[in-house]
Parts: C-alpha cells; sequence; structure tokens
C-alpha cells in the first residue's frame, strides 16, 4: 500500500530530473508568448473591439497548448500509458500519427474540457480582467477605445462566431481537399477555441444575469421567508444578535463543500492528463459495460429513428468519438483505488503549498523595499513560483514539477496489477461500425 | 527498423532536445524575465529620483527643456512655534526658461532636500515665510505662462531635524527626465 504511494513521487522527481530543461523551456515560452497575445488582443480592441477578443482566444490557447505538449514531452518515459495507447491504436486501426498532428489532436481532444475547467474556475474572468486591464493601460479613462468588454453584451457575438464556424467549414473544406493538413488543422482548432471561449464566457455572464433576475424577483424572497419561518420557527422571530468575527465559526456543510471543491482540483487536472494521453483509446464498449442502466441507454439509443439520429449525430458525433474515449480514460484512473487518488490529492496540494511558502520565503529573504522597487522583484519570484495573487500564473520551478507529478499518478494507475489482470480476462470487443466511421 | 534501433533513435533524439533546451534558457529566462516586468520596470524608472547629475555650485544644469541653477540654500533659524530641534531651510532657484511648454517638460515637478544618508524631505507647508511677489515655486511656475527667454525666480521652503542641516542638498526632477535628477552642490562642496 505504501509503494502505491511513494511509486509516483519517486517517479515525479525522476521525470523532473530527465525533463527539466525541456519542461521549464516550454513553461518559459508559454509566459512570452502568453504576454505577446495578452498585448496584441488590447492593441487590436483598440481598433475592433471584436477582434480583439477574438485573439484573446490565443492567450488560453497558448496555456493548452503549453500544457499539451509538457504531457507529451514526457510520453516517452511513460511505458504503461504508452502501452495501452499502443494496444488501443491497434485496436482502432488508426495509422500512426506524425509528431505535429499528434499534438494538433491532441490539442482538439483537450480543448473543451480545458475551456471548461478554466472557466469553472474562474480563470477565463481573470484573462478576461487581466484584458480589459491591458486595454485600460493603453488608452487612460477609455478614451477612444470605450469599454472594451462591451462587445460581450452585444448582438455582434454571434456575427463573431457565425464567422469563425465559416472559417472553420473552409478549413476543414481544404483539409479533406489535401494540401497543408496540419496548417488547416491549426486553423479548424482556433475557430473551435473562438467559440467555445466567447461561447462559456457569454454562459457565465448570462447565468449570473439570470440568478440576479431571479434574487430581484419578490417570489423568492416571499419563498425564502418561507424557508426560514419552516426551518427556524423561533429563531427567526428575532432579530439575529451581532457576533464578533472571531467568535462566528463555519458550518460544517460549508466547511464540506470547501473541502470537496479544494480535493476536486487534483482530480480534474488528473483527468485532463488522462485525456491528453488517452485521445487514441477509443472503446465504448468498455465504457458502457460500466452498469446495466448505462447499456440499455445505449439500447433505446439505438431504437430511436435513424433520420433523428443522424441529425443528433451531425452535431455531436465527432464530439462523441473524441470524448468516449477520455471517459475510459477517466474510468480507469479514478477506479484505480483510494491511495492513488488519496496520494494524487495530497501530492498536488502539498506542491501548491510549498511554493506558496517559496514565495513567501523569498520575499522575506529579499526583505523590504520601496513599492515600485518591490514590483519589479516580485515579478522576478513571481517567474520562479508562480504568484499566489494570480491563479493562473505558472512559475518555471513549480508547472514542471506539477506536470511530472500528474504524468508520474497517471502512469502508476495505468501500471496497476490489478488493472491488467482485469484487461487480459475481459478483451474489449470491436469498435462499434458508428465508432469506426467516426474514427 | 527494430524496436532497439527506434529505442537508440528516440533516446538520442530527447538528449538533443535536452541540449537545446538548456541552451535556450540562457535566451528564455532574460526574455520571459523582460517581458513579465516590463510594466514595473518603467513605472519604477518612470516614478523614482534614480541617477543623479551632480551640479557644481555657481553653475546652471539643462533640465527639462531650461537651465536651472541654484541661488541660495539658506536655515532660518530662530522661529518660533515649530517642533523642537527642527530648522526651516530655504533653496532657491533660478530658470531660465527654454523651452515653454512647461506643462509638459515639468509634470510631475518634485523639488526635494537629501542628505547624506539618502534621506529625503518634501517641500512644507506649515511654515509660512513672506516671499516676494515675483517668486513662485515648482508647480505655479508650469502655470505661469512663462515664454522661452524668461528667468523665473524659485523658492521652496522645508522643515528638517538640525542634525541634517549640514548635509542637505537640494535636488530637482520632472517627470520628462526621470529617473535622472539634479543634485545640486553647494559652495563648500
Amino acid at each position: 500500500m505504501l509503494a502505491v504511494a511513494v511509486k509516483p513521487l519517486v517517479l515525479t522527481l525522476r521525470l523532473w530530473w530527465r525533463f527539466w530543461p525541456q519542461l521549464v523551456a516550454m513553461v518559459l515560452l508559454g509566459i512570452v508568448f502568453g504576454d505577446l497575445f495578452m498585448q496584441v488582443a488590447a492593441r487590436a480592441a483598440l481598433l475592433n473591439h471584436m477582434a480583439g477578443l477574438a485573439l484573446l482566444t490565443l492567450v488560453a490557447l497558448t496555456q493548452l497548448i503549453v500544457t499539451v505538449a509538457m504531457f507529451q514531452t514526457l510520453l516517452p518515459a511513460l511505458p504503461a500509458v504508452r502501452a495501452a495507447q499502443q494496444a488501443a491504436q491497434g485496436e482502432s486501426e488508426t495509422g500512426p500519427a506524425g509528431g505535429s498532428a499528434r499534438l494538433a489532436r491532441m490539442i482538439t481532444v483537450a480543448l473543451l474540457p480545458f475551456f471548461a475547467y478554466y472557466a469553472a474556475w474562474g480563470f477565463l474572468g481573470d484573462t478576461v480582467r487581466q484584458y480589459s486591464r491591458v486595454a485600460l493601460d493603453m488608452a487612460p479613462f477609455g478614451e477612444g477605445a470605450g469599454n472594451v468588454l462591451d462587445v460581450l453584451d452585444s448582438r455582434w457575438l454571434i456575427v463573431s462566431v457565425v464567422i469563425s464556424w465559416l472559417i472553420r467549414r473552409f478549413a476543414t473544406a481544404m483539409q479533406k481537399r489535401g494540401g497543408s493538413r496540419s496548417f488547416w488543422q491549426i486553423v479548424v482548432v482556433i475557430c473551435e477555441t473562438n467559440w467555445i471561449f466567447i461561447g462559456l464566457y457569454v454562459i457565465s455572464r448570462w447565468k449570473d444575469e439570470a440568478i440576479a433576475w431571479i434574487m430581484s424577483r419578490n417570489i423568492f424572497s416571499a419563498l425564502q421567508a418561507a424557508a426560514d419561518g419552516a426551518t427556524h420557527p423561533i429563531a427567526g422571530a428575532f432579530a439575529a444578535p451581532m457576533v464578533p468575527v472571531e467568535v462566528t465559526s463555519v458550518d460544517t456543510t460549508t466547511r464540506l463543500v470547501n473541502l470537496f471543491f479544494y480535493m476536486l482540483l487534483p482530480v480534474i487536472w488528473l483527468v485532463l492528463a488522462a485525456l491528453i494521453y488517452g485521445y487514441d483509446v477509443r472503446d465504448d464498449k468498455e465504457l458502457m459495460r460500466v452498469h446495466r442502466r448505462v447499456e440499455r441507454l445505449g439500447e433505446r439509443y439505438r431504437a430511436i429513428p435513424k433520420f433523428l439520429r443522424d441529425f443528433a449525430e451531425h452535431f455531436i458525433s465527432g464530439y462523441r468519438s473524441r470524448y468516449l474515449p477520455i471517459a475510459n480514460g477517466v474510468r480507469i484512473t479514478l477506479s484505480s483505488g483510494v491511495v492513488l487518488i488519496v496520494t494524487l490529492i495530497v501530492g498536488y496540494r502539498l506542491i501548491d503549498w510549498l511554493a506558496a511558502w517559496a514565495w513567501l520565503g523569498m520575499t522575506r529573504l529579499i526583505g523590504p523595499h520601496e513599492l515600485d522597487t518591490w514590483q519589479v522583484l516580485s515579478e522576478g519570484v513571481s517567474l520562479l513560483f508562480g504568484s499566489p495573487f494570480q491563479d493562473s500564473s505558472t512559475g518555471i520551478l513549480v508547472e514542471p514539477l506539477r506536470i511530472s507529478f500528474l504524468a508520474a499518478i497517471l502512469e502508476t494507475a495505468f501500471a496497476l496489477p490489478k488493472r491488467q489482470v482485469g484487461e487480459s480476462g475481459q478483451p474489449s470487443g470491436p469498435t462499434s461500425p458508428a465508432e469506426a466511421q467516426h474514427a | 527498423m527494430t524496436a532497439e534501433a527506434l529505442d537508440r533513435n528516440n533516446r538520442a533524439s530527447e538528449r538533443k532536445w535536452r541540449r537545446r533546451s538548456l541552451w535556450s534558457l540562457l535566451v528564455l529566462i532574460p526574455l520571459a524575465l523582460a517581458v513579465e516586468s516590463y510594466d514595473s520596470v518603467k513605472a519604477l524608472l518612470g516614478n523614482n529620483d534614480l541617477f543623479p547629475r551632480r551640479v557644481a555650485w555657481g553653475e546652471s544644469a539643462r533640465f527639462g527643456g531650461s537651465d536651472w541653477k541654484l541661488t541660495d540654500l539658506r536655515g532660518a533659524f530662530g522661529m518660533s512655534n515649530l517642533p523642537p530641534d527642527s530648522v526651516p531651510v530655504l533653496a532657491d532657484f533660478q530658470v531660465k526658461i527654454g523651452d515653454p511648454d512647461l506643462q509638459k517638460l515639468w509634470l510631475g515637478c518634485k523639488i526635494v532636500l537629501v542628505d547624506k544618508d539618502g534621506r529625503r524631505w518634501s517641500p512644507t507647508s506649515i511654515v509660512s515665510l513672506k516671499t516676494p511677489d515675483n517668486v513662485g515655486n515648482c508647480i505655479s511656475a508650469i502655470f505661469s505662462g512663462a515664454k522661452s527667454g524668461d528667468t523665473l525666480d524659485l523658492r521652496e521652503t522645508f522643515l528638517v531635524p538640525k542634525e541634517a542641516t549640514k548635509s542637505v542638498r537640494p535636488s530637482v526632477s520632472v517627470a520628462s527626465e526621470r529617473p535622472r535628477f539634479l543634485l545640486f552642490q553647494l559652495e563648500k562642496d
């Protein structure tokens, strides 16, 4: 049991030692290009707000590409993950792809979940905020440029999505015709990123508005009052007394919810890693076998009239063939034992925690200076350890370690004897005809 | 190709990329640092007086488009109603206007006293000494509408501890010239 916990830690250090120059170089490239694209986007926003927003997509895309490339770099040192990939490749009869095409495919696969994660953790808002700040710096008091974010509330957003959809269609057509395939692949990826980015941000804004609207209705407060009255009939009758903040305590439910989200982040990152490595594992039979009910769901889906199914497939088929394998990879990882998951959560948070303390320790070491001097020094410290005040910033000492750790956990999960036995005992069947078509 | 040869090939390419990455760090680390800290460095240089330009006693120096000259620096001893051990110090300048666009060139004008330990004192308004009508200060000069070739008399009043009066020297800085600033020397220096 202890071996399962220690193995990923040893592997992390070994991976880090073997690949640190490549990983650090990639993080640095990500920082440079991210900053560059941010400036370009802000400059473009001064000319046209929509163009600025479209270019902002590149900032988030840079982050995704760097992450994917880092995981890809570690692949040669992960024999179990590679074996699983190769086995799946043999099954689905996809030929070996070249390096850049592979990377492009991995990015396409990771796009939607990555952005969903990005939005859910508020990084999307962070990026947009940073962007509006840079634009405001360039045009003090919004002179000439106005509010660069006003397009987010306008109907022109639909036009932007339509344009990127048209470009994407054109790119896929060109891709089919042959020619520079990987170039068109990149265009497709950028277009998809664009609407996912815009879409998610708009949805999150509309969600806020919808909630605000509901909250502003009297119905809700009446309901709430009724509910309060029902749950605390007597306490509600008295005005709440003033309580000093030191004496107040966080109730258990809040604490549990916080703990849940605290533990969720490492798991989500592991899912991202599994999805980046697992894009080749195409087999929905294994997934469908999870539960009889899921199986029945699949049967019921097949019973739907064909024209309806075609209509639905038209929209989801691409995503289905992309995400089924991922669901598989995730299932494999999450079912690999409690010890490994606990190691993941504790280890991931430990890296975070140590990075934050290293940041703090460094500030103590440097000592007090004037604010302007400190501002410059803090940039150097943040480059090393990432900034604790900026969620999406990555330090060159921390990020490679984090990625190595996630890869090590995944490798350990794939190498577990339990899984190997399970695989040989239950050989997965051939892929369904529908899957083969989309593959 | 056999699996062994393929493996050897991969190893060689990995070593190659490791070496390349190591070399690229030499460029990437300073580059990333420069990109990240560009705005902060700009703010640091634009807001602070970092590099002094010493001006000998009796000489004038071109600064912010005009010629600055320190004409007097003296303490006004024996005043009442002041904190104990503090002395008002008056610094007088004569400025011959060159470029008359003072609102741009003299923006953020700051005259301070610096002592030998690097301590700084800003002008005070606690001490109100009578000044002739034609004597202004740095900020009022910006809006005086002075033309090229005019000579302005400027005076700033400071309140410094008695022990610092021996070593204080006046310095002048404006936003258009920062991080450089003028540090005037006295006759005895």
